[in-house]
């Protein structure tokens, strides 16, 4: 099993509900708590698993924003399992989770060097490096529901941006997505093999402007309107 | 990068002790410490041991978790730390067996001098490959760097080797003529360092985004404060600063100790002085850590924004 | 109707509202210039100034949630590129923003995505220092801005006959005209006020003193509703696996 996410860049709106949902579920999740610094103070920072950030590509007027939601690509030659050197850091043979053993890691910050992606942060409070561990104590959860057995943010997204499933099953949500939609593996020159897919946005046809009068533009409409 | 002050220590410091014992374990082997009583050749291994101890307690300091540290020798497959971990209490027992072989004059004195040398230069290899070994860092993933970290072990040590044994005995010149060469080398290499990475090359924020074909420009990080990548990855150093800084670690690390040390080899001034530029060096050597990490840009800072690293 | 008199309900009795009740009830839709930008020279205000609550803070406040204001706990004035580099405006500069009602210091950000003629924030970000739990230092007094200070509730420029002036409010629904906000833009100049305050918001307010028996957050939160059961790894594991 290759598990991980597809993330729709065409659809994702910047809501943070996913950075949120994710926060609440590691309040009491297998890697939480997630500890915050200076909460009501000057520069809060604090551990967030997922998180989103906002570009705009290309030059006005052609612009276009697009959101990004960054977490735990769980890549297949993840170089963070590969330098840890307390063995904290490993990737689960099942299913390919990468996780972080709590009572093992040391903080040397050692896999936030290696990862390309910004997804492991040091927890100021506990001293051990966190990041998304896939949900992987929803995912096996006998006693939640079938339907709720998917990731927190892939379960709160508004949008329907995020979908979670199985890379190595063809037949499955991702796979497919991967496949119409062309999706992308962010940074892929560095060799990580990420496995979280990105959908790129979508390119909608140009929309003609003809200048018409009244009677030719309802005669057009109509005509429009047969051939579809 | 941010430059951590113990990780500075760390590196220079047992740098010189790793170097110091390979000369000590060389000079065994090629007869150079002939001249040395046995009690001096103690001195100098008990000197190198302890910048070597200074520097790994000095690394621990930079745990966010240290009671987890004793964990770090298991990943041994895989990990450059670890195998640095390894190898470096290692060579505690074999310096131990050496220092004894010293004192006792063991006939087996060469093996252990040979196994000395060969495990400091081990362990000064393995731990320059932590940062060698990462794809995300343009600046440190060449050979170079364990070349010039492995270099920069051999002159410190070598100059500190001289000027202690110059103390007790008289100079040797042929050794401060390879140790001054074994500077000027350093100093090439670290020139031709600086014009390669120079050259901007590998990831761009056009490819860490996956929109190769557009201007990409940060609009929201997604936190209005710093988060913990910011501190660990977002270190800037204004290009002018920068550039102005390479020049006094050059003069500093390199340029001062061979003027002092060719000074010395006259015969005009007093040995002592080559302690003097020992210490120079080292100071040079930290400045040079120093940059080593300011100048690292982590390819995370291009989705901070950045175009280039 | 009512304006015109031919209704059998209450009636307005002075002649202004009776013509704005004519004017402006009319059953087809119409144009018509907002009210305040009637009122206000476009020349000398020549950008559109408008707000939004963030998505993650939609329909609260929320400057007290401690995870909310992790994503933001400053505001940016966002301004098109090509307009703030002719103003001289750096990305992230400071600048005063002024309106015929007052004037406020914002940071920039310069953006592709805007319409050149406007600029736009992110609203009720900023708070008044002592409030809201928050820290004395706290971002949101010291560096976010509330367009607030630039909109009156009042439209500008002479008092009608009853001696009062018009609501700044749409005139079917009363709600207040935000939008129809006009700003002029400079950027702060070196010469103007010292450095240590131009990385500060304007107008700052005194501090709120803090309310009997209030006790100030903690440094730091850490909860949880119960000790999390971490996945462990065993030995053989560590030793055994090699790179993937």
């Amino acid at each position: 099993m290759k598990l991980g996410l597809v993330v729709d860049l065409d659809t994702c709106v910047g809501c943070h509900a996913c950075a949120t949902a994710c926060k609440q579920w590691n309040t009491s999740g297998t890697i939480g708590p997630l500890s915050d610094e200076r909460p009501h103070g000057k520069d809060p920072s604090g551990s967030w698993l997922n998180r989103i950030h906002s570009y705009e590509v290309g030059d006005s007027p052609h612009s276009k924003t697009v959101n990004i939601p960054m977490s735990c690509m769980h890549c297949e030659t993840a170089d963070c399992v590969t330098v840890c050197p307390t063995g904290a850091s490993y990737k689960r043979e099942e299913d390919g989770i990468v996780l972080i053993d709590q009572d093992k890691c040391m903080g040397c910050n050692l896999c936030s060097w290696a990862c390309p992606y910004g997804a492991r942060e040091l927890d100021s409070d506990s001293g051990t490096m966190k990041k998304c561990t896939l949900c992987v104590d929803r995912i096996y959860d006998e006693q939640l529901p079938e339907a709720e057995r998917q990731p927190a943010c892939v379960l709160t997204c508004p949008t329907s941006s995020r979908v979670f499933g199985d890379f190595d099953d063809p037949d499955s949500e991702v796979s497919r997505l991967t496949r119409e939609r062309a999706g992308q593996q962010l940074m892929p020159e560095l060799g990580y093999n990420p496995v979280n897919t990105y959908l790129p946005p979508r390119n909608p046809k140009q929309q003609e402007s003809i200048a018409v009068t009244p009677m030719q533009g309802v005669k057009q409409l109509v005509n429009r309107i047969i051939n579809r | 990068m941010h430059p951590a002050f113990s990780v500075l220590i760390f590196t220079v410091t047992s740098g010189a002790g790793y170097g110091l014992l390979a000369w000590l374990g060389a000079g065994q082997l090629l007869g150079f410490t002939e001249t040395l009583s046995i009690n001096q050749q103690i001195i100098l291994g008990v000197i190198a041991m302890v910048l070597v101890s200074i520097g790994l307690v000095s690394s621990t300091m930079h745990l966010a978790n240290p009671k987890n540290a004793w964990r770090s020798f298991s990943r041994f497959r895989t990990s450059w730390l670890s195998r640095e971990a390894v190898f470096a209490i290692l060579l505690y027992p074999v310096a131990g067996l050496y220092a004894a072989a010293i004192f006792w004059q063991w006939s087996g004195i060469n093996i252990l001098a040979g196994l000395s040398m060969i495990l400091a230069l081990v362990t000064l290899f393995t731990t320059s490959m932590i940062y060698a070994s990462l794809k995300t860092i343009r600046q440190w993933h060449t050979p170079m760097v364990p070349a010039l970290f492995m270099a920069y072990a051999l002159i410190s040590g070598g100059l500190l080797f001289l000027a202690v044994s110059a103390l007790f005995v008289v100079l040797n010149p042929q050794l401060l003529a390879v140790v001054m060469g074994l500077v000027i080398i350093t100093l090439a290499l670290k020139l031709v360092y600086f014009f390669w990475q120079g050259k901007p090359q590998g990831a761009t924020i056009q490819t860490a985004t996956g929109f190769s074909q557009a201007s990409v420009r940060l609009l929201d990080a997604g936190h209005s404060a710093p988060t913990f990548l910011n501190r660990e990855f977002g270190y800037q150093i204004a290009a002018d600063q920068l550039f102005r800084l390479r020049i006094v670690m050059t003069l500093v690390t390199f340029i001062v100790p061979l003027g002092l040390v060719y000074w010395v080899s006259g015969g005009a001034v007093r040995i002592e002085l080559l302690g003097l530029a020992w210490v120079i060096m080292m100071a040079g050597l930290l400045l040079e850590r120093w940059l080593f990490f300011a100048e690292a840009r982590h390819v995370v800072r291009l989705y901070q924004g950045e175009q280039r690293t | 109707m009512a304006g015109q008199g031919l209704y059998d309900g209450p009636q307005p009795t002075e002649e202004h509202h009776k013509e704005r009740l004519k004017t402006y009830f009319d059953p087809l839709p119409f144009y018509y210039p907002p009210l305040e930008q009637q009122r206000t020279d476009a020349k000398e205000y020549p950008f559109f100034a408008v707000n939004q609550r963030p998505m993650f803070m939609y329909h609260s406040w929320d400057s007290q949630n401690a995870w909310l204001r992790q994503i933001m706990s400053q505001n940016y004035l966002y301004m098109h590129r090509s307009k703030g580099e002719a103003l001289g405006i750096k990305d992230f500069g400071w600048a005063w923003v002024e309106s015929h009602n007052g004037r406020i210091r914002a940071q920039v950000k310069l953006m592709e995505g805007v319409n050149p003629e406007t600029v736009w924030t992110w609203n009720a970000i900023a708070k008044q220092q002592g409030t809201w739990g928050l820290s004395d230092d706290a971002n949101e007094s010291q560096q976010g801005f509330l367009m607030n200070h630039l909109i009156n509730e009042l439209l500008p420029g002479e008092a009608e006959a009853d001696g009062h002036r018009m609501t700044n409010s749409d005139p079917i629904t009363g709600q207040a005209a935000w939008y129809d906000l006009r700003v002029k833009i400079t950027p702060v100049g070196a010469d103007e006020t010292d450095l240590a305050e131009q990385n500060l918001t304007w107008p700052r307010f005194d501090k709120v003193k803090p309310l009997p028996n209030f006790t100030p957050a903690s440094k730091v939160s850490s909860y949880s509703s119960h000790p999390n059961i971490n996945i462990s790894r065993g030995w053989r594991d560590i030793f055994s696996r090699g790179a993937k």
